[in-house]
């Protein structure tokens, strides 16, 4: 087994603010290892990005992490110095974020926002980071005399294209992806990933792609972690999660989607909506949009429970319905 | 694209200097009150009265007059004040380096409070420094002008006797004015300043920013400041607008002759030629200023050239 790179354990954080209180997370275990890539599924709200954020010490304002750990290599990354913290973000571990048109500060340069990293962690002067940042631009496809260039001079694909070349510059051991195509049209999505498995084969840095886009997961990812209102529902092998999925949530969201091939049936839907983080459901939170619901799903938080190898269930039924 | 943006702005400015040299040429004349009568002893007349306008022009039509003097202006000269029987251009220029001074210190004193302060408040949101700082701005923006004057006077003048109350001399002398001219302006831009910071410290690349590993410090006072300074540039540069056109009360009040002072005598005086060349020099720094603000924000934020 390869050492761990990001290990988070029974994570629980809480969103307060004047009008309400929402759990975002409910105990959340996760590990990373060296080289692997992890994909973290889940509706909006599931509790995906509050998962990155927190491993970065970076909750927003009003989350307040009410108990767990997480560990970064070993080291207690809520326990870490300034200067650790520091390090370990942008250097050791860098993030890409969802919406390209956002997350780029519009009053600096790109060759700025990818070159910032570079002197803070590289040491480089200013000189020194400009050639670096030209190459970075270059090898994720953009030309590196527009480093100058402020980002309302690009388009929303080019600009996810500078989040990753800030987000590759110190060639992090960890890289978290937090739906880099959502806001992206197809075809340039398409562009972005082959970019990014490209990147990943090049530079061997293991990946948590953040996505509710299950194609993207078999795309890039070996490992799959389903999530559901706060808790990682199923966990393994992409392979396995995806050919036999236990989970009545993840066999959902797998019958939600069109087959291009065979058989064509109806496309079937999950009933219900979205646990609400304000009012969630006592014992199982999926219980009340489960038709294989029981007495005990009512009452109880189930327990994770290996079913195979490299497959992990958090039902009480261990995923075995019949019919 | 940013000098065709100068250009742009430049022809902008001169065709609105253009009207404003119109509107206080028509101002003061629609003003009641006769500027040759002004100028002779109380016993002058009818007779006396007419031939002292034919002197200065005044029995010419309105728009010959107009032209007369807007000739004068594109040649560099401001026209001749009735009142004090020299050239308007001598007597703005003999006046304006106090209001310059006076200016130079309110915009200094009240931008070394309030942006330190705007910013720390806008991190530490619902802290005690931000409570704080919201009283100094809430105080400073309700407070008149003129109570704040006899305040300071009354104080630091007369009680405790530190500074002095009136005229201009040393840097002593700038303190109370500055003061009570900046304070106001201080309160706006603590108040800007901190919402600024709230706003942008709410932004994705703010977090991104921080994921980065850039220590905080440096992320609130250069890659979020930066964001928030645009709005504050553009109120400053109207502040300094106005501050040039002379702060009237303030200068009155401290007897500091500036061109505030000089313009409210002008207009008692009938002085026709002073009162039109001073605001058309008011107006010009006006819309220089004005023009200068835009291109520092043009600077800061390369979209704003692209409108």
């Amino acid at each position: 087994m390869e050492e761990k790179l990001l290990e988070i354990k029974n994570l629980r954080v809480r969103f307060v603010t004047e009008r309400a209180t929402a759990d975002a997370l409910n105990g959340v275990n996760l590990t990373i290892r060296k080289g692997e890539s992890l994909g973290l599924v889940g509706e909006s709200g599931a509790g995906k990005t509050t998962t990155a954020l927190a491993s970065l010490k970076l909750l927003p304002r009003g989350g307040q992490m009410l108990d767990g750990e997480i560990y970064f290599k070993g080291k207690d990354v809520m326990r870490m110095s300034k200067r650790e913290l520091l390090d370990m973000r942008g250097h050791r571990i860098s993030m890409i974020f969802q919406n390209p048109l956002t997350s780029l500060n519009p009053v600096f340069t790109v060759g700025e926002q990818i070159g910032m990293v570079l002197r803070q962690h590289k040491g480089l002067n200013k000189k020194q980071a400009d050639e670096e940042a030209m190459r970075l631009l270059e090898t994720v496809g953009i030309a590196g005399y527009r480093l100058n260039d402020y980002p309302n001079q690009f388009s929303g694909g080019m600009r996810q294209r500078v989040g990753i070349a800030a987000g590759i510059a110190c060639n992090p051991e960890l890289l978290i992806a937090d739906e880099p195509t959502t806001a992206l049209d197809v075809t340039i999505q398409a562009q972005i990933l082959e970019l990014m498995k490209r990147l990943q084969k090049e530079y061997s840095t293991s990946l948590l792609m953040i996505t509710h886009n299950l194609g993207i997961i078999s795309e890039l990812c070996e490992k799959v972690a389903v999530m559901y209102a706060g808790r990682i529902i199923e966990y393994g092998t992409v392979r396995e999660v995806f050919s036999d999925p236990r989970h009545p949530y993840t066999r959902g969201l797998l019958g939600a989607l069109p087959k291009l091939e065979g058989d064509r049936d109806r496309l079937t839907a999950i009933p219900g909506t979205v646990a609400n983080a304000q009012h969630l459901p006592e014992g199982c939170r999926f219980h009340p949009r489960c038709e294989h619901c029981t007495e005990e799903c009512k009452k109880q938080q189930p327990e994770m429970v290996q079913v195979k190898e490299e497959h992990f269930v958090e039902c009480f039924r261990g995923g075995k319905f019949d019919g | 694209m940013y000098f065709r943006y100068i250009l742009r702005r430049l022809g902008q400015t001169v065709i609105v200097l253009f009207f404003i040299s119109i509107l206080a040429f028509a101002l003061i004349r629609i003003a009641p009150g006769n500027p040759a009568r002004m100028m002779l002893p109380d016993t002058a007349t009818e007779e006396q009265v007419h031939a002292k306008e034919m002197e200065m022009g005044l029995d010419k039509p309105l728009y010959i007059q107009y032209i007369k003097y807007i000739g004068g202006v594109l040649r560099g000269d401001l026209g001749t004040s009735a009142s004090y029987q020299t050239s308007v251009g001598s007597i703005i220029a003999d006046r304006f380096p106090a209001t310059l001074l006076l200016t130079a210190a309110t915009i200094l004193v009240s931008l070394l409070i309030s942006i330190p302060i705007g910013i720390i408040a806008g991190i530490r949101q619902g802290s005690m420094v931000d409570f704080l700082a919201m009283l100094f701005a809430l105080i400073g923006q309700s407070m008149s002008t003129v109570w704040l004057a006899v305040m300071m006077i009354y104080i630091f003048s007369v009680k405790l006797n530190l500074l002095p109350a009136l005229g201009m001399g040393g840097i002593k002398y700038l303190i109370l004015p500055a003061i009570t001219l900046g304070y106001p302006l201080a309160a706006q831009v603590t108040r800007m300043g901190r919402s600024g910071m709230i706003d942008v410290l709410r932004e994705d690349y703010i977090t991104a920013t921080l994921a980065k590993g850039i220590p905080e410090s440096r992320v609130y006072t250069k890659y979020a400041f930066k964001n928030a300074l645009i709005p504050i540039v553009t109120v400053v540069g109207l502040q300094v607008g106005y501050f040039l056109g002379g702060a009237v009360v303030v200068e009155t009040i401290f007897s500091w002759s500036g061109v505030g002072q000089l313009a409210n005598q002008a207009v008692g005086n009938r002085d026709y030629a002073l009162v039109q060349s001073l605001l058309l020099v008011i107006a010009a720094g006006f819309a220089l200023v004005n023009l200068i603000v835009d291109l520092i924000n043009a600077k800061i934020d390369p979209r704003i050239t692209l409108e």
